[in-house]
């Protein structure tokens, strides 16, 4: 993406920069390119999805910017430095797609988890206190409740909230809403954007539907498969806070169109 | 932001319901009419059949022995209690830290898994002489068969709950910048405790058949010695008396094991 100079113009703003990078996988079939020269910017407090067709990299990608994942060539930075050093730095927040609650721990504990490890880390960063996100999440009054006593949509509540605790900069997640019915996922949708509103950290959502998609970001990424690699990005210039009702309107419909076309033609 | 509040208030209850007290009941009631048919068909048998008594006594015999030889029952299981009692303790406590070992270090599991794996196959009842043989027939060889035979099932079933995370869950921790005594106490023992537990309930009983079985072979006393007296003695009544005390003692264990699941394991795993 852009020259060098624009780069570097607007280096202090950019929270995420993944350049031409690729990642492969040995199998026992041979080696699978998960993802190839894929290059992708993000900027600070920037709301990003992601939607492309099922294996074509979008958790690869999202794992590579967590430092679960390590590219062959190319290069992946967080506020500049290496992702090691951002995860190490407790600067990502990261949201399951089956939401990864540890089914012996209440809710509350769920949250609490990410202040008792990371050993020395941890300490002496600015946290969240569980109970609040909890609250903030639409989930008072439900703080003992173990995950097995929960709902789809509840559990993902939790584990939004468990990633926000140690109020990282930037959160990915992975399709955090895909098991959930339409409804629920348009309400948590909704609750999702006041989050953001509220505490302003740059969000990689990953998503297989156009219009979560849509109504989420700023801009959407369209990736393609075989190899996975970025088809388009779309900018959704449309104001926040964005209200259900948006999806009917004709500048949603035309953008979401626009998505559409990029997905059959990737 | 408005929490959903709505949302809140469904969803299942905090604890499934207590089950009523006449379901209980009901169950209390199948378990006893089992029991009552087996001996029933067990009195049937052997009055059909003519059994002789010092083959197969009947029910009523038995019970007298249960009564009349209560002394010499008790005074018997005590030995036998401790042997098992402690040879679990010590098999399954050793298994539980050779599992530890095991999982944080791939090279030793690689040596000496295979080894254990030969050990285990080798039946208790073969191992059992030689070891009198070297401990004499003291409490010693008594303690290493029981705990010989809860060893293997416990460090099995511990191993395989240890390394029972899913990628996702390591994942977790790895982005949470977790180090692998956090992964390990926060995560490892808590996978591994349902399969601890279903472990636990087979050595516990199994160490009451490793006592016994070391009785056979070099005590005089405990209820394996008592066994041996009574057949010998032709004294069958005395010979289920003692069968009995010896499944209640395994019984005691098994449900000592389980209640202490009950207190430890409060999740549901997945
Ligand atoms: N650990 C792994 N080992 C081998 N191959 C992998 C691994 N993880 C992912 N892949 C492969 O990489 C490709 C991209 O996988 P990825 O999970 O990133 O896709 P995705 O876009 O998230 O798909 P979905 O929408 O179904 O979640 C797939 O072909 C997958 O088989
Ligand atoms: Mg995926």
């Amino acid at each position: 993406m852009g020259s060098g100079e624009l780069r570097d113009n607007q280096d202090t703003d950019t929270a995420i920069e993944v350049a031409h990078a690729t990642v492969r996988f040995a199998t026992d079939q041979g080696d699978i390119t998960a993802l190839k020269d894929v290059s992708v910017e993000i900027g600070v407090g920037q709301f990003v999805t992601i939607i492309g067709p099922s294996g074509c990299g979008k958790s690869t990608l999202l794992r590579l910017i967590a430092d679960l994942l390590e590219p062959v060539s190319g290069s992946v930075s967080v506020f500049g430095a290496p992702p090691s050093q951002a995860r190490r730095a407790r600067q990502l927040g990261f949201v399951f797609q089956d939401a990864a609650l540890l089914p012996w721990r209440t809710a509350i504990k769920n949250v609490e988890l990410p202040l008792e490890v990371g050993g020395r880390t941890s300490r002496d960063r600015p946290t969240r206190d569980p109970a609040e996100l909890l609250d903030l999440v639409g989930l008072a009054g439900r703080h003992q409740a173990y995950p097995q006593e929960l709902s789809g949509g509840m559990r993902q509540r939790v584990s939004i909230a468990r990633a926000l605790v140690t109020q990282p900069q930037v959160l990915l997640m992975d399709e955090p809403f895909g098991a959930l019915d339409a409804i629920t996922r348009n309400r948590l949708n909704v609750e999702l954007l006041n989050i953001w509103a509220e505490i302003g950290t740059t969000i990689v959502f990953v998503t297989h539907s156009i219009d979560e998609a849509v109504f989420l970001g700023q801009r959407v990424i369209v990736m393609s498969t075989n190899p996975g690699s970025v088809h388009t990005e779309i900018d959704v210039p449309i104001e926040y806070p964005r209200a259900p009702d948006l999806r009917e309107e004709p500048g949603f419909v035309a953008i979401a169109a626009q998505v559409r076309k990029g997905l059959e033609t990737a | 932001m408005k929490p959903v509040t709505t949302l809140s208030e469904t969803g299942p209850p905090r604890r499934p319901p207590r089950k009523p007290w006449h379901n209980y009941l009901r169950t209390a009631f199948w378990v006893i009419l089992g029991f009552v048919i087996t001996i029933a068909a067990w009195q049937a048998i052997i009055t059909i059949r003519d059994v002789p008594n010092y083959v197969v006594p009947p029910p009523g015999d038995v019970w007298e022995s249960l009564n009349n030889d209560f002394d010499t029952l008790w005074r018997n299981t005590k030995p036998t209690a401790i042997e098992s009692i402690g040879g679990f303790l010590i098999g399954s406590g050793g298994a539980i830290v050779l599992a530890i070992v095991f999982v944080h270090s791939r090279i030793l599991r690689r040596m000496f898994l295979p080894v254990v794996i030969v050990i285990r196959t080798i039946p208790v009842v073969a191992i059992a002489p030689v070891l009198v043989l070297m401990l004499g027939n003291g409490l010693a060889p008594k303690l290493v068969i029981a705990a010989l035979i809860s060893f293997f099932p416990t460090l099995v079933n511990m191993v395989e709950g240890l390394e029972s995370v899913n990628s996702q869950s390591l994942e977790l921790f790895r982005v949470l910048s977790a180090n692998r005594w956090e992964v390990f106490w926060k995560l490892r023992i808590y996978k591994s405790l349902p399969f601890l537990f279903a472990s636990l309930k087979i050595a516990s009983t199994a160490s009451v058949i490793g006592a016994v079985v070391a009785e056979w072979i070099g005590s005089d006393k405990g209820l394996g010695a008592l066994i041996i007296l009574s057949t010998f003695n032709f004294r069958t009544s005395l010979l289920y008396a003692t069968m009995v005390f010896a499944s209640i003692l395994a019984l005691v264990l098994f449900a000592s094991v389980a209640l202490l699941e009950r207190l430890v394991v409060r999740w549901q795993p997945e």
